[in-house]
């Protein structure tokens, strides 16, 4: 497929993942954070690390399956990197300390668990279909 | 300041603090040289509020959590220092630099920083055998009297229980144990129910001896239980080398001289040279004494020995714990929340003593994971972000990281040896090889399958084991091993340099056997006695 420069800006990919790990639009400064952070960390983008990130930003509804695949085969990917510094940053954000700390189990507390288990394998099923069609392989 | 030093320390750090402590007491003028390097990060003042409260309410918790250029933030596999905190990492700042090491086998960590590594110290204070002294090559009664001197000096919490005979021997000088948090009492009532079995199979368990004190004592406060041990040393409830520093600073007898790296030494009728790096002038500045007590650990000690004797190619010996983390989850905890009021350091020791003889016993602690922040773990579970960070809030309370560490002695196949370097400011550098043996490795594998056999019984069940790189338990000893032959390179066993008059090193260089529990405690305790020996043979 078509190998394209990164679609858009680091600050709205900021906005994506923010979105996808806890669910909200990131404040300025969050996002500034992140900016600072994997610019100072930069690396240099292989052809099929641009076309993932690329990917992940035009079609942010399918992030979550796309993660889901390299948390378990390809572990070590640019937009996992991008992804595990946003997570760093939400984390240390008194914001969304909730949204990280240990939570207390309700009487859902199994079925929750239960569910989004089945959610990320069913991820991980869908992100073998995106990655197969971006061309990465296992 | 004098032209001639009475007695120069070098180094800041547990051994050099202990050593110039009793020195100083006394009476004698002390000077330490150091490179010194301090925290000028914005992460430099304490957290002094509980860590559930900061994460809810500091807007800057991000200085000491993720580092204000996101430097906390480790990518990729787990490498040496990954413990390290935001807050201080400035403990190896320099280091590349000025006292380069490299290797293929052996990654070690040194530190240039005001305090050493003890800046880092997990505080852990567990007391060697006579066994395991005797093999060290310490003398038993006076190591003894020295741990007691050590402990009223720093603060030694502890608990006279069913394994104290491993953890503080027969240690009296202690305040009692900080108590432990919902996981680590779950452990110590599972263990006690099965005592009889657990040390019938030679398993025992017991609370680690720490330096946190638990009730005031002048200048330091009683620990508050915030859980923000990882990043801060609120109240100086924890001892870090740099408090004794600090007072000692106040007193007259004591002189600072910061910002110096020692490189080598001469002795000439009854005088030594020393020979100084300035590390923001890069010129060499000379200092004389009449007696030189080394304490830059024992990779630090060997290099400016090394140097000084000039060994360019000879090999020295090397020890280190072998060490690996087993991460372990309770699933009576999952979906508890978190706790208050908690305890952030090494809580229980677990001791694996076929023999019964307390002798070459592999040790494991453990630590329950709250105030690690979930981003160190997230990569290690197998999900995507958004649903990993779900899952895990459930299954953190449940979560309990060991370190188990095993014994090391000497081998041809670990050495340190001084070859030159064009690049570093010194002209060289150390060069380390690590290797253990087929046997070594395999005994410590059963013993590690050991440990997670008897933690199912306890309820605590080990998800995996991570082997680490030899080097990253920041345990080093044994480069100038104690000899009564006056061999070069060799320590007699007063810690004086053989083939020197007035050269002593009071870290772990002399140890001729590194037992499982950390040296921390003992190094102190030897600096002391090496101090003490400075002291009779000037009297």
């Amino acid at each position: 497929m078509r190998i394209s420069p990164l679609p858009m800006t680091t600050e709205e990919e900021a906005r994506i993942f923010g979105i996808y790990i806890v669910g909200s639009a990131p404040s300025q400064e969050i996002i500034n954070r992140y900016e600072k952070i994997v610019r100072s960390s930069s690396v240099n983008l292989t052809k099929k690390e641009t076309a993932i990130i690329s990917f992940a930003q035009r079609h942010p509804r399918l992030l979550p399956a796309m993660d889901a695949y390299a948390a378990i085969f390809k572990p070590h990917l640019e937009l996992r990197r991008r992804l595990f510094i946003m997570f760093a940053v939400l984390e240390a954000t008194p914001k969304y300390s909730e949204e990280f700390l240990p939570k207390d189990r309700g009487i859902l507390y199994l079925l929750t668990i239960a569910g989004v288990s089945l959610r990320a394998v069913f991820r991980v099923f869908l992100g073998v279909a995106i990655m197969g069609y971006i061309g990465v392989r296992r | 300041m004098k032209d001639i030093h009475d007695y120069i320390v070098v180094g800041s750090g547990c051994s050099g603090a202990i050593a110039a402590q009793t020195l100083v007491e006394a009476g004698v003028d002390v000077t330490m040289v150091d490179v010194g390097v301090t925290n000028t990060d914005d992460s430099k003042r304490p957290l002094s509020r509980e860590f559930i409260d900061t994460r809810k309410n500091d807007p800057n918790q991000y200085k000491y959590f993720i580092g204000s250029r996101g430097q906390g933030i480790s990518w990729g596999e787990i490498s040496k220092g990954a413990q390290v905190t935001p807050p201080r990492q400035y403990m190896t700042k320099d280091v590349d630099t000025f006292i380069p090491l490299s290797s293929k086998t052996f990654s070690p960590l040194e530190s240039l920083g005001y305090g050493g590594l003890g800046i880092g110290w997990g505080l852990q204070c567990w007391e060697y055998s006579d066994a395991d002294l005797a093999r060290v090559g310490l003398d038993i009664d006076r190591t003894r009297k020295a741990y007691e001197t050590v402990s009223n000096r720093i603060g030694i919490s502890a608990t006279k229980d069913s394994a104290a005979q491993y953890t503080i021997g027969n240690l009296t000088g202690f305040q009692p144990s900080a108590k432990s948090d919902k996981n680590h009492r779950l452990i110590q009532r599972l263990y006690t129910k099965r005592k009889k079995f657990f040390q019938k199979h030679g398993f025992y368990v017991g609370r680690t001896p720490l330096a946190v004190i638990t009730k005031p004592k002048p200048g330091r406060k009683a620990y508050r239980y915030l859980d923000t041990d990882f990043y801060s040393d609120a109240d100086k409830s924890a001892w870090r080398p740099w408090i004794t520093v600090d007072e000692l600073r106040k007193k007259t007898n004591f002189h600072y001289i910061g910002g110096l790296l020692v490189t080598s030494f001469e002795e000439k009728k009854g005088i030594v040279t020393i020979h100084t790096l300035d590390v923001s002038s890069g010129e060499t500045k000379l200092l004389k004494c009449r007696n030189l007590i080394l304490a830059s650990g024992a990779l630090g000690s060997a290099r400016i020995v090394m140097r000084s004797q000039g060994s360019i190619g000879t090999k020295v010996p090397l020890l280190s714990n072998p060490h690996s983390y087993i991460p372990c989850i309770q699933p009576s905890m999952f979906g508890k929340g978190y706790e208050k009021k908690k305890l952030g350091f090494g809580q229980l020791s677990y001791f694996i003593d076929p023999a019964g003889d307390d002798s070459g016993i592999s040790v494991a602690s453990s630590y329950s994971y709250q105030s690690l922040m979930l981003f160190r773990i997230i990569t290690q579970l197998p999900f995507n972000f958004a649903d990993g960070r779900i899952l895990s809030r459930f299954l953190t309370p449940g979560l309990v990281i060991m370190i188990a560490q095993h014994p090391d002695k000497h081998s041809p196949k670990k050495y340190l040896e001084l070859i030159k370097d064009k690049e570093s400011p010194t002209g060289d550098k150390i060069k380390a090889h690590y290797e253990l043996s087929a046997e070594d490795e395999k005994e410590w594998d059963e013993r590690e399958k050991k440990y997670v056999s008897v933690m199912r019984k306890l309820h605590t069940y080990p998800i995996k084991r991570v082997k680490t790189e030899h080097g990253s338990a920041i345990h080093y000893a044994g480069t100038l091993p104690f000899s009564e032959d006056s061999q070069s390179m060799h320590l007699s066993p007063n810690g004086r340099l053989h083939n020197t008059k007035h050269v002593y090193v009071a870290d772990s260089s002399g140890f001729q056997f590194l037992p499982a529990k950390g040296l921390t405690f003992t190094l102190m305790a030897n600096a002391h006695i090496v101090a003490e020996n400075v002291l009779k043979e000037n009297s």
